[in-house]
């Protein structure tokens, strides 16, 4: 840095005129190589349309994109994907192994719609365990759009049509394509309403980490001085302690009593409290380079008040990096959210998530003769995967200038 | 027959990036002579510092070098290596990294390093090259130091460069550059980055040791004031073309090219000090787009649509080359003294 | 040098102060005072308390008291006497507890970052090195599945595909028979031999963010004039690398070393609880579950006490390997 103004304004100095110095529009003489080619192209492109632009080259981000939509429409509309309560008991069908679609029936023949065989129950004589078989001479095919239990969709439509199941035909028979859990549950039912929470405490954390950071950021930014130092003090101080134990102490408090909803608010304000460092600090960081750029001085010149400078004028220009830092810290929400309900320490039975589902499958014992109770642990592995891959690629479009 | 150092043919570097190639140096031949010093001048971008990176075969992809020879002489009568021939990581390359031809760099700053001290970057290419020991590479570097100019050799040593001034940072470079008594000395623009009075004295101290040490210099910059108190001989380039050739009074009273005319009407001289220093109109073209034709052309104040669409490297005199169609037009214009 | 050492050992001190207030927030927050609750969980059991001894309890610990006093008093018996308090579910000793399982936790904690280490860095090179290249991706994918799978998840993949491939069941520290078995040279190899899994899931998640962090390092170091000089000194490739650019990259790397202690730590606490290690994690699990909240205050604290402690080291080490901060 020190170098480079130097360097472009040597034209005074007798022994070595430079000789692009005194062409009036060229900036800095050493950057224009790489600067040519931006400059080109900017002059015809918004910012915006150069972030689309740089976003829809990230090919992986893209389909990230297209994978976290779905999984986001499959939680909003879970009452209907699932083909039964998540929650209902079904002591006939306990740790019923996923089941395998074919498409040939019990003759034998090529069937145009997909089905599964029956089962036949056995109990291993000596570990009284149960054990599943298929029973090739029966076959239920799986009727889509299948009347089943009512419920309201969105909360305001009453229908009782699913997307798939058996259907009445196929009498108390079920379709596991996921298999069942110890209880009988449907595992499918249930990762599927598992994604309501999992996937909303991301959202709902960030949200409050975000109102927090850019709060605490951006005053900290904004004012300097003393409350920079105290908040500078405070974030250091939560990056340097070990979080997990910290989440595990703090939601452990949470009184016993507390009904499901008011514990899920309470645990993402636990995550959100010690989340929000990160952005905290990278908001600071630009209100601290943009404190001393023109539009933000003209504004304070002409008598506007401080927070609507923040909030009009400063918070605007940094939303792209803020979105990609957003999508970047979802992901560390959803493992933590996991990682607690995994221990016992989070959201606890009947509430459905992920992490309270893997719980089922703590011991290796459990693990070893029924491993399909470690799906939803697939499903925080590809939500987590998509959220890095379209934070990355948000990151890189949000930066045009970078290569 | 002068005593050929260094030659160059007809050298093609590309970089290949998805954008694009660039073709950063585009046909450059010159020769340098023992002992001798050689200025290459041009703006910015036009492909010095990629030429002096090829000569050390050290252009790293996406780039290359496409075609091209550099033969180097050793000695007077002995055979050339083609340096461009041989692989990037070879120990023959290596061998003549510093040993043969020493490198120093625009940015004294960063051209060492900032967790390493001077001495352990010093006696580094003393042990590989000289074959010393530990403590005579240190006596070795000691003399050096206080060789460049530098008070406190010894102590200096122990330091690291954000503890030295951007001219002490040069010295050493320069010193750490002869210390393997190179036979040809490639500067990029080693006086740049620092400020007017360390510039005088950094020319002054090269000079000095070229007639102690008798290596050539290959001394790149983008200001032609500068060429005029070290070189002998000097190529103009732009976009990675030689446009002239010549040596250095010819360059200064007598150039043949617009683009030559056009950079010395832009230094400013004590004997008119009245008149406005003219600028070259226009920037340096997209590298990934040049012009068709004649390079300059969009520049050129005598460009003719049909003259200059392919200008020949034409003879002026027997040294004496310059790559433009309307030479002798130019020449007559001059002559008249109408505006 | 000095100047900046007792810098650092200021702010730790302080952090670790800070921590103490947060840890007894912890013991203080469920509700009601914990004696009651002792006192009903032994009552339940059977036992009888006799009132002298609440009496001396309370004293203790100066319940009734304002809380300043209660911490005051709290911290004093830390300081002084190494008390943390008695463990409300078995009534033992806290401090007991602790420093049996705390060599253990430092060792999986260590170990764990010393892979990270060993893993990270080199390939961390070798992507920036050969960016772009098809290894370059496949680190880069591998990184990311890393900090895509959750640290119990791996270990119990781990654990099923060791028991059912290998029939072999693997998780504790040391074989059944080297339980209880006084230390000797074939102890520590069995606690070897099982310590390589903790290492490697724990290292896991952290070594996919530090080879990114140093490759990233790398690369902005790659390009540098210092780089370039040393090759046209004349070395050989790899040394040019090694010796300058990875150097200098290692520096802001082994900084966010610092940030990473924190959350390796964590990480090991759920990864002990899936392999049943004898370490902190699984006995703040049980403390917590139980609200046995003068384990888990104390357990936090050691827990927080050792990363910071952990961070001063790193930020000692860097200091002492990068002459640009030694002189601020
Ligand atoms: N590593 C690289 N990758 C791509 N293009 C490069 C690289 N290095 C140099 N160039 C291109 O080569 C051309 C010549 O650059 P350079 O030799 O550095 O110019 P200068 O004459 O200022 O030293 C420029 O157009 C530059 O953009
Ligand atoms: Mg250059």
């Amino acid at each position: 840095m020190e170098t480079s103004n130097q360097q472009g304004h040597i034209s005074g100095v007798p022994l070595g005129p430079s000789v692009e110095s005194g062409i009036s529009r060229a900036p800095d003489v050493t950057r224009i190589d790489e600067l040519q080619e931006e400059y080109d192209s900017i002059a015809i492109a918004t910012p915006r349309q150069l972030m689309w632009w740089k976003f829809r080259k990230h090919r992986l981000a893209v389909f990230s994109a297209g994978v976290l939509v779905i999984f986001y429409l499959i939680a909003l509309f879970a009452d209907f994907v699932s083909p039964y309560d998540p929650n209902v008991f079904n002591a006939k069908y306990k740790y019923v192994p996923p089941q395998y679609v074919t498409f040939y029936n019990a003759k034998g023949d090529l069937s145009w719609r997909p089905g599964i065989r029956g089962l036949i129950r056995n109990r291993d004589p000596e570990t009284l365990r149960i054990t599943y078989e298929k029973d090739k001479s029966v076959w239920y095919p799986i009727k889509f759009f299948v009347k089943e239990r009512p419920y309201k969709l969105l909360g305001l439509i009453e229908t009782d049509i699913h997307l798939f199941g058996l259907g009445p035909e196929a009498e108390d028979f079920r379709v596991f394509i996921l298999g069942s859990d110890r209880l009988g549950r449907d595992m499918f039912s249930r990762v599927v309403y598992g994604a309501r929470i999992s996937l909303s405490i991301g959202l709902v954390a960030v949200f409050l980490s975000l109102t927090l950071g850019i709060v605490l950021g951006g005053v900290s930014g904004y004012y300097g001085g003393t409350i920079d130092n105290i908040i500078q003090r405070v974030i250091e101080f939560i990056r340097s302690v070990p979080g997990l134990p910290l989440w595990m102490a703090l939601s452990a408090a949470l009184p016993v009593y507390w009904s499901q909803e008011q514990r899920f608010f309470g645990i993402t304000v636990i995550l959100s409290i010690i989340g929000w460092t990160d952005l905290g600090r990278q908001v600071r960081g630009r209100f601290l380079s943009l404190r001393t750029e023109d539009f933000v001085l003209a504004a304070k010149l002409n008598g506007a008040r401080d927070l609507r400078i923040i909030l009009r004028h400063m918070v605007p220009s940094f939303t792209s990096h803020i979105i990609a830092s957003l999508t970047l810290s979802i992901p560390g929400i959803i493992l933590a959210e996991t990682g607690l309900s995994f221990l016992g320490l989070g959201l606890r039975q009947p509430a459905v998530s992920w992490g309270v589902l893997l719980q089922e499958a703590q011991n290796i014992q459990t693990v070893a003769l029924t491993p399909w109770l470690l799906l939803p642990g697939l499903a925080v592995v590809i939500t987590v995967l998509a959220f890095n891959f379209l934070g990355d690629g948000l990151r890189d479009a949000a930066d045009p200038f970078s290569h | 027959m002068p005593d050929i150092l260094l030659e160059v043919k007809d050298l093609h570097v590309n970089f290949f990036l998805t954008e694009g190639t660039v073709k950063a140096v585009n046909g450059v031949s010159f020769k340098i002579e023992r002992g001798k010093t050689l200025g290459i001048v041009g703006e910015s971008g036009c492909g010095k510092s990629v030429m002096a990176r090829a000569i050390l075969n050290m252009v790293r992809p996406p780039g290359r070098i496409v075609s091209g020879e550099i033969n180097y002489y050793s000695q007077p009568d002995s055979p050339p290596i083609n340096i461009a021939s041989l692989n990037r990581n070879s120990a023959q390359v290596r061998r003549i990294r510093w040993g043969e031809i020493a490198m120093i760099f625009q940015e004294p700053m960063t051209s060492l390093s900032p967790v390493h001290t001077i001495s352990n970057q010093m006696i580094e290419p003393i042990q590989l090259h000289l074959n010393l020991s530990k403590q005579a590479a240190k006596n070795h570097a000691v003399e050096l130091l206080a060789r460049v100019g530098l008070p406190n050799p010894e102590q200096l040593l122990t330091r690291y460069r954000h503890e030295l001034s951007g001219g002490m940072r040069q010295r050493v470079m320069i010193a750490m550059a002869l210390s393997c008594n190179p036979k040809l000395l490639i500067a990029d623009e080693p006086t740049t980055a620092v400020d007017v009075t360390t510039q005088a004295q950094i020319l002054n101290l090269m000079r000095g040791l070229q007639d102690e040490f008798g290596m050539a210099i290959m001394f790149i910059t983008h200001a032609l004031g500068v060429i005029a108190e070290i070189a002998d001989d000097v190529v103009v380039m732009y976009l990675g073309e030689e446009v002239e050739v010549a040596d250095v009074d010819t360059i200064f009273h007598d150039p043949s090219h617009p683009y030559t005319q056009a950079l010395l009407r832009s230094i400013p001289r004590p004997d008119m000090k009245l008149k406005r220093l003219e600028t070259i109109k226009g920037n340096v073209p997209d590298p990934m787009h040049l012009p068709q034709g004649c390079k300059y052309h969009p520049r050129c104040r005598y460009y003719i649509p049909t003259r200059c669409a392919n200008p020949p490297f034409e003879r002026v005199s027997s040294e004496h080359r310059a790559r433009c169609a309307r030479i002798h037009d130019i020449k007559e214009q001059l002559s008249e003294p109408t505006s | 040098m000095v100047k900046f050492i007792i810098r650092r050992l200021v702010t730790a001190a302080v952090t670790i102060w800070a921590i103490s207030v947060v840890s007894f927030v912890i013991i203080q927050l469920p509700p009601g005072d914990f004696l009651t609750s002792y006192e009903a969980n032994l009552r339940q059991m059977g036992e009888n308390v006799p009132e002298e001894q609440l009496e001396a309890m309370r004293e203790r610990y100066g319940l009734g008291e304002p809380i300043v006093t209660q911490y005051y008093k709290w911290v004093k018996a830390i300081l002084l006497h190494g008390d943390f308090g008695r463990s409300m579910e078995s009534g033992v000793p806290v401090s007991v507890l602790l420093w049996d399982r705390l060599p253990l936790t430092v060792l999986v904690g260590l170990s764990s970052i010393l892979f990270v280490w060993v893993v990270a860095i080199p390939i961390g090179v070798y992507s920036a090195t050969h960016q772009y290249s098809l290894m370059d991706h496949v680190f880069t994918f591998l990184g990311f599945l890393g900090l895509a799978i959750p640290n119990f998840l791996l270990a119990l993949v781990l654990m099923w595909v060791a028991w059912s491939e290998f029939g072999q069941s693997v998780g504790g520290l040391y074989s059944p028979e080297y339980k209880a078995a006084p230390w000797s040279m074939a102890k520590f190899l069995d606690l070897l031999s099982h310590l390589w899994i903790p290492m490697v899931i724990v290292g896991t998640s952290w070594t996919a963010g530090l080879i990114r962090t140093m490759r990233a390092n790398m690369l902005d170091e790659l390009n540098q004039p210092y780089v370039e000089t040393g090759r046209a000194k004349g070395l050989r490739e790899w040394r040019v690398v090694w010796k300058y650019p990875v150097r200098v990259a290692l520096n802001p790397f082994i900084s966010t070393v610092g940030y990473a202690l924190p959350q390796i730590v964590g990480g090991v606490v759920i990864t002990a609880v899936v392999l049943n290690l004898p370490t902190l994690g699984p006995l703040l699990v049980r403390a917590l579950l139980a609200q046995d909240m003068f384990m888990a205050g104390a357990i936090v604290m050691i827990l927080s006490v050792l990363t910071v402690i952990g961070t001063l080291i790193s930020d000692i080490l860097l200091a002492i390997l990068d002459p640009r901060i030694r002189l601020e």
